[in-house]
Parts: C-alpha cells; structure tokens; sequence
C-alpha cells in the first residue's frame, strides 16, 4: 500500500505550490493594472481642466459692459442734446451706475460679483443733417466744405441715401480725408451706374463695390451699404492723425448723414444749429474709459476698457 | 483512492473560485469615473459649453442676440409665434434660434434659452425663451449678457423695427436712469439625450 501512494503525495504537492504562485502572480497583475488605471483617469481628469483660471467668462463680461456702455453713450449724445459737455457726463455717470446696478444682481446668480464704474470721458463733436430731402453742401451751400481739420478720430459715420437718382457718375460725391502734416490722402467716391440696382463704394486706390441696392444705409467706418460689406475696405487707411474730412460734389448726393468725430472746433461758418442742415454740436461725447471689475471663485479680473461706440464696426 | 478524489474536488471548486474571483476583479477594476465614455463624458461637456460660448458671441457680436431678446409680441405677450406659455418649443425663427439648430439641433443634443433681468420689484426674473424640458443633471451653461436702453425697439415678426420699448409692452420692465433701461441675461443650457 505504501508503494501506491507515492505519486499522490508528490503530485498534489506540486500542484498546491503552482496554485499559490498563480494566485500571487494575479494578485500582483491585478494590483499593478488597479495603479496603472487609477493615473490614466487621473491624466485624463487633468486634461479636461483647462490651464486657464476660466477667463473667458471675464473676457466675455469686459465685451458686453463695452457694448453697454456704447449704447449709453449713444443714448446721451441724441437725446440730450444742447446740454453741455457736463451734464453729458453726468448722465452718462448716472446711466453708467444704473446700469452696474442692474446688472450685478443678475450676474451674481451664477456665482459672479461685478463692477463697472466711469473712469474718463473724451469730449468729441457730433456733425450731422437730417433732412431726407437736401443734398450735403453746408449751410451756406458750398459745394467743396472741410468739415474739421484736426481730428483724431472718426466713429459711427453714417449716410442714409434717400434718392439715388441724385447720385452722379461723373462728378460724383467724395469723401475725403487728408493728414494735417503730410500727404496722405484717402478718398471714397459715392455714385450709382446707370442701369444698375446697386450703389458704388469707390476707394480711390483701393476697392471698388457695386452693392446694396438702391437708397441705401451707408456705414462709412465699416464699409457696409445697405448691410452688404465691401471686400478689403478700409476706412482712414494710411491716414496719420490729426487729419481733416472733406465733403467734395456735397450737391451729387441727397439725404441723412452722422457722424462724430475726436475734435471739438469744427468750422462754425458751415454749420447752423437746426438739424435740417449740417449741425455741429461740439458738446457731444466721443468716448469713455470704464473699469471692469469680475470676481468668481477662481480669478478676480479687473480692468479699464476704452467704449467707441460705432469705431471698429464691421 | 477516496482521499485523493476529495481532494481534486476541492481543488477543482478553489481554481474555480479563484478563476471567478479574478475575472469579477478585472471587471470592477475598471470603475465609471466622470471619463468613461457615456452621455456625462466631461469631453462632451466641455466642447458643448464651448459650442454654445461661440453661438452666443458671434450672436451678440452682430446683433443677433439683440434681436432675439427683442423679437417680442407685445399684444400677444409672447414671443412672436411662440406657444401659449410665451416661450419656443423647438427653436426660434431668428439667426440666432437657426445657429443653435444647426449646432445642437440635429446631433442629439437637447438645448434650453433663458432670459434673466431685474423684475418690477427688483428681484431677478429668469424666463424661458426656448423650452425643450428638464435638463439633465450633466447639462452645461453658458451667458452673454446685454444692455438694453429706453431707445432699444422691439423687432416685428419679420424682423423690422418697431416701437421702443417700455415696461407695458416688453417683458422686462424699465428699472434704470438716464436712459439706462435693463440688462437682460440670455443663458444657453445643453445637454446630450
């Protein structure tokens, strides 16, 4: 009997041992496949944070109190109008604090605690005419007039054409911008082919677009008629500041225009003070300074932001 | 003989257990984090809030958004063409309703507008502008704000201008001063179903 249990002692041996080393070589796969797991997820819940303290929120509040108060500045130049440049500031501070006022509440609900206030305001001059059935001569009728001749900047400048029929191809009527100091030039005609349903924007020396139908809104500063935009347009392209405007063939051309401009001392013989002809109102504001504050539980951000209301529109 | 038997029984029943035990480890191992590929992906959240920032900024960019704000019925009291309730069911008839559909729209992605402002009492006032239910706990958010001023008009259904606002024909009243007339918050909330 002793002879015959030989290879049961031998064999289960063996195997309880390959057993035991088999359940350890998995123990230790398992436990090695568990940590390199574990800093997979982690990498991967790293890379979904950005590296950034989520400024695009802040950046976003900076963009929509700019275009706030763009509005607002609109709003006080074309409705209190002959009052003085002062009392446009503090209109603009008191629509401004108002403004911060109700919108603080409602950015506080998701988490964010913000604050605009007015930091400075640029004086400018608002130059218009609103009169669908006059053409651009000045008050006095000239035909070539130099709105002002020493501005540092041009915003929301604005033609409604209300008869195309009156704009004319061989003398057509130019706008033209000139250096103070220097020979830049930089002119744009604007006149109607006949036959076409459409109204030509032509940069001398530059673009020419047949576009936006007849009578239409004219954006000078960003080169859009009737809404359509003209390619590779640039408005005082090359021109260094200061730098005069001139209306030239004013009497080819019938309708509303607006603009303002940097400058406070447009020539008063040109202009009269009913807005049926030119006016100049030389109390107007240009451009405001505000600071931006936005607070959130990863960043505070605050910063001065410059609002020109119709500048860069494109 | 009797012995032996039991014990390759036993061993049988341990390699077996053993083989079992493993295979539902390997299985738990592997456990649903935030990062397994689901509807709730943070990926997926991630490049959705990101989609609805872009909408929002091209939208408030070009005056989009504005005329969306302001596409209001105000003798309906509602949205123009929107349901009873004064909100959108679907989308809105605006560039801006039209950005969203071709974003989210057909891709399986569900998305909700609000419009917050100050109310009459100078709470804040959240609306809804489209409605499409309850977001999903994995929803994300994203906002613009915009100011409104007491020039501000309301667009016609086809989207010409029409009379200025004011706190009788507009949903969100006139709290401010100095021309200053409200701000109103539109979010965007999507969510993958």
């Amino acid at each position: 009997m002793a002879d015959l249990n030989w290879p049961r002692s031998d064999r289960s041996d063996d195997r309880a041992q390959i057993m035991l080393v088999a359940g350890f070589v998995l123990a230790v796969t398992f436990i090695a496949l568990a940590v390199m797991l574990n800093s997979v997820i982690y990498t991967e819940n790293l890379a979904t944070r950005g590296e950034d303290a989520h400024g695009s929120e802040a950046i976003a509040y900076r963009a929509d109190a700019v275009a706030g108060t763009e509005q607002l500045i609109e709003y006080v130049n074309e409705n209190q109008t002959e009052e003085s440049f002062d009392n446009h500031v503090a209109n603009l501070t008191t629509a401004i604090d108002s403004m911060d006022n109700g919108s603080a509440p409602i950015l506080a609900t998701g988490g964010d605690r913000t604050k605009v206030s007015l930091m400075s305001v640029t004086q400018g001059t608002w130059i218009g005419q609103f009169n669908a059935l006059r053409d651009f001569t000045s008050d006095s009728g000239a035909i070539d007039w130099v709105l002002d001749n020493d501005i540092q900047g041009t915003r929301s400048f604005e033609i409604n054409v209300t008869d195309s029929d009156e704009l004319d191809t061989t003398s057509p009527f130019t706008i033209r911008l000139a250096s103070v100091s220097g020979a830049d030039v930089w002119t744009v005609q604007i006149y109607n082919q006949s036959g076409t349903a459409a109204t030509t924007l032509d940069v001398v020396g530059g673009p020419t677009c047949d576009i936006g139908g007849l009578n239409p809104e004219i954006n000078v500063n960003a080169g859009t008629v009737g809404g359509e935009s003209c390619d590779g347009y640039e408005f005082a392209d090359g021109i260094s500041k200061p730098y005069l405007i001139e209306f030239q063939n004013a009497h080819n051309i019938q309708g509303n225009f607006s603009l303002v401009i940097n400058s406070t001392n447009p020539n008063s013989i040109y202009y009269s003070s009913d807005k049926d002809t030119p006016f100049a109102d030389d109390e107007a504001i240009y451009a405001a300074t505000i600071h931006v504050l936005h607070e959130s539980a990863d960043h505070i951000y605050a910063t001065d932001a410059r609002a020109i209301p119709g500048e860069n529109d494109a | 003989m009797v012995n032996r038997g039991q014990a390759h029984t036993l061993e049988a029943v341990v390699a077996a257990l053993l083989l079992l035990s493993s295979l539902v480890f390997a299985l738990q191992i592997t456990a649903v984090t935030p990062l397994s590929a689901s509807t709730s992906n943070q990926h997926i959240e991630n490049q959705q809030q990101a989609s609805a920032s872009g909408i929002l900024s091209i939208a408030s960019q070009n005056g989009d958004l504005e005329r969306s704000v302001l596409y209001w019925n105000a003798s309906g009291q509602r949205f123009h063409n929107g349901t009873i309730n004064g909100y959108y069911t679907e989308t809105m008839p605006t560039n801006f309703g039209q950005s969203l559909e071709e974003a989210f729209g057909d891709r399986g992605i569900a998305y909700n507008v609000y419009v917050t402002y100050t109310g009459t009492n100078g709470g804040v006032v959240r609306d809804e502008m489209i409605y499409r239910g309850e977001p999903s706990d994995n929803a994300v958010m994203a906002s613009r704000s915009l100011v409104l001023t007491e020039e501000s008009r309301l667009r016609t259904e086809d989207l010409e201008l029409g009379t200025q606002i004011d706190s009788g024909n507009f949903y969100a009243p006139d709290v401010g001063a100095g021309g200053y007339y409200n701000t109103v918050r539109v979010e965007v909330v999507v969510w993958r179903i």
